[in-house]
This record gives C-alpha cells, sequence and structure tokens, in this order.
C-alpha cells in the first residue's frame, strides 16, 4: 500500500477528517499532506513529519514509513505490465486476502480483474497491501 | 420545447435545483432556465455540472422532453425505491463529513469540446538543425547512461549542434533503446483515465447483481441504484433497503455472473 493511499484510508478512518484538520494540528503544511497523497513517486515527508503523522492516526511510524517506499507508480507499472502481458495480476487486499485475475481495466482508483467463470471483480487501490 | 436532460439527472441524484445551485454555485435562476431549455449550458457550467452529478457532458446535452403530466407524476420520481433506513449503514463510519479521497470527477477529456474541422495532415517539416528539445533530449538520455558531452559527440559522430533533425531523432531513438535494454528505465505508464464510471453505470442500467466485499470484513449482495466518485448505492437483496457503501471502506466488488463487456 502507498503512503498516499495510507493517508487517506486513515483520514477516513478518522472520520473523514480534512487536510487541513491534520495540517493544523500537527503544523505540516497542507500542501505537503496534499502532494504526498497524491503524487505517483516518492512523497516527500520526513522521518519526523512521519512521526507526527502516526501520532495523530494512532498508528505505528513503521506502517507509514513501510507504505513511503511503495510508489503509486509501482502499483501502475505492475498492473500495466501484467496487462501488457496478459498475465493475471496477484493483489492482496487489506481485509479481504489475494485475488488474483487478467487485467480487464484499470483507472486511478481502481483495477477490474477477470475471474474464473467470466464474473468481474473491481479492486479499489486503497485497499491494495501488496501486488505481485 | 426539446431541452437537455439535467432535469431527469438531477432528480435522479436526488438533488433540488437549489443543492444543484450549491453544489456547482451556478444561480437558481440559471439552472431553471437551463432546465426549461431557454439557455444553451455555458461550456464552464456544463463541465461544474457534470461534476458534480456525474454525468457526461453528451448525457446532460441529451435532448429530453418534459412530462405534461403534473409534477407529481414524475417518472423520475416515482421509480424510486424506498431510502435507506434512519440506522446509519455501517459503511458510512468510514467518514461522513466529507468524502476524504480526492477522488476526481470525470475525466477532463469528457468534458465537450467545439466540434472541430478535421485537421489536415501536417506538412512534412523541411530539414532543418536539431530542435532545443531534441537536444535536450539526447542530453538527458546520455546523463542517465552515464555518457558525458565528449562521449556523446564520440559516438554521434559530430557535436550536438550540429546534428539535423533526423540524425537527433534517430539519435534519440537509438539512446533510448539502449536505455530500455540496459534495464534502468521503464517506460512510464499512464494510470489512464476514469473506466470505473462507465463501468458502474454499465452494472447499473443492466441490473448486473453485485457482492461487496468491505475492508472491515462485512458483504453486501444486491443492484447498483446510482453511483458517485465516492459512494456506490445498492438494492440490499434481503432487505430490499438501499444502502450507501463509501468506495473507501470497499476492498472489491464482484459481479455474480459473467459480464460480456467490461471494458
Amino acid at each position: 500500500m502507498t503512503l498516499g493511499d495510507l493517508l487517506v484510508h486513515l483520514r477516513a478512518r478518522a472520520g473523514g477528517v480534512f487536510y487541513s484538520d491534520v495540517a493544523e494540528a500537527k503544523g505540516i503544511p497542507v500542501l505537503r499532506i496534499v502532494r504526498a497523497e497524491r503524487t505517483t513517486s516518492v512523497p516527500d515527508l520526513s522521518d519526523a513529519e512521519l512521526a507526527r503523522l502516526a501520532d495523530y492516526f494512532g498508528v505505528p511510524i513503521e506502517e507509514l514509513q513501510q507504505a513511503k517506499r511503495q510508489t503509486r507508480a509501482e502499483v501502475t507499472a505492475y498492473l500495466g505490465g501484467q496487462e501488457k502481458a496478459h498475465a493475471p495480476a496477484r493483489l492482496r487486499l487489506r481485509g479481504a486476502g489475494v485475488v488474483s485475475g487478467p487485467v480487464v481495466w484499470r483507472d486511478r482508483h481502481a483495477v477490474a480483474l477477470r475471474q474464473p467463470g467470466g464474473a468481474v471483480l473491481v479492486v479499489y487501490r486503497t485497499s491494495i497491501e501488496r501486488w505481485g | 420545447m426539446p431541452s437537455n436532460s439535467l432535469r431527469p439527472i438531477r432528480e435522479r441524484k436526488g438533488l433540488t435545483i437549489a443543492q444543484l445551485a450549491g453544489k456547482t454555485s451556478i444561480s437558481i435562476r440559471t439552472l431553471q432556465s437551463y432546465e426549461a431549455g431557454e439557455r444553451a449550458i455555458s461550456p464552464d457550467d456544463l463541465r461544474k455540472l457534470s461534476r458534480v452529478l456525474y454525468a457526461s457532458p453528451a448525457e446532460i446535452l441529451q435532448a429530453w422532453e418534459p412530462p405534461r403530466s403534473p409534477p407529481s407524476s414524475r417518472p423520475a420520481a416515482e421509480s424510486r425505491a424506498p431510502t435507506p433506513p434512519p440506522a446509519a449503514p455501517p459503511a458510512r463510519e468510514a467518514g461522513s463529513r466529507r468524502p476524504a479521497g480526492a477522488r476526481p470527477g470525470p475525466p477532463r477529456s469528457a468534458v465537450a469540446r467545439p466540434a472541430r474541422s478535421p485537421r489536415e495532415p501536417a506538412p512534412p517539416r523541411p530539414p532543418g538543425p536539431a530542435t532545443a528539445g531534441q537536444l535536450e533530449q539526447i542530453r538527458n538520455l546520455g546523463r542517465r547512461l552515464g555518457l558525458d558531452e565528449a562521449d556523446l559527440v564520440d559516438r554521434l559522430g559530430s557535436p550536438l549542434e550540429l546534428l539535423d533533425r533526423a540524425a537527433a531523432r534517430a539519435a534519440i531513438t537509438s539512446l533510448r533503446k539502449e536505455m530500455e535494454e540496459s534495464g534502468r528505465w521503464q517506460p512510464r505508464i499512464a494510470e489512464g483515465p476514469d473506466q470505473e464510471g462507465a463501468y458502474l453505470a454499465r452494472l447499473r442500467d443492466h441490473q448486473v447483481p453485485i457482492a461487496v466485499q468491505l475492508i472491515n470484513g462485512e458483504r453486501y449482495q444486491g443492484q447498483i441504484v446510482d453511483f458517485t466518485p465516492y459512494v456506490i448505492r445498492i438494492r440490499d437483496e434481503q432487505t430490499g433497503a438501499e444502502i450507501s457503501l463509501r468506495k473507501l471502506a470497499i476492498a472489491y466488488y464482484l459481479t455474480r455472473g459473467p459480464v460480456d463487456d467490461a471494458r
């Protein structure tokens, strides 16, 4: 899971708090949080800032640090590569085990995987924990 | 008077004109005249409406004949199913104040553009010196391959500034190929335009039953009634109630049977 997706999820889990709520409470410029959530490469949040965010959301900082190492571009490259090769993509989801299947379509937020029998399974990127 | 489909779409979303005005910052009077077909929808407003209503500009502009019967028997209002029970649906827990994720609306490319006359094929460029952009690309590729200016001159057989356009193009192609083969560079794969909106619309229109698996382990089954960039509303199979599920709380959703035109 990427840091951006994780932050979106944590904000939602905290009751849908705004960027600005987090920013104000922790003294991090709003734009840095916005950018960290949306960037496709490595978010430029420092360890100190990650520590403050971990504190705000009540999660271990390791979770944020690990997420920071996984970029959106990597997920996209993986899904795009499997799609091009007509190979099944394999995704570990938070709270829902492992799913796999050839990519039917994908966009910024979700990816559709063909299932045996022809059914289609749509996975949201915010729930992808690991891929490959 | 033939009109646009603004009103039926708005009603399907359960919005009043005033609410729509609030969400789009278009005035109530303007919206009224749009719905009555008295004014053409401005491109700017069309973009706002498309985003807020999660409908493509083409859908909004589609001609639609307002019913002559009194407003109390609007077909759109009648077919509405019971609204969700007051007991908060579980998925709401994932943030009821506002959608947290920055999910953009329909892709920009979906916005109506004035019809352009078919473009004539560009005339072949006259031969000439390499452009500044080409030279920059060559230097950038060289840098990433660990080649400095002298190495590049060596390899290309002439100072960069003296390359002509065709030679520069060939150099870029070969350097890029080398880059790909070195495994240090992968072509950037785009995330791509919105696909889910069209897919959900098809599932809704064909009344395809789906199962929705939430991150917290809960599971719902039913048909899609409607959706926005943040929420999917389904009619629960067992209770018949409508449930709003926030996409952020969803791990995946699965169609029960095969889907042919999933793209």
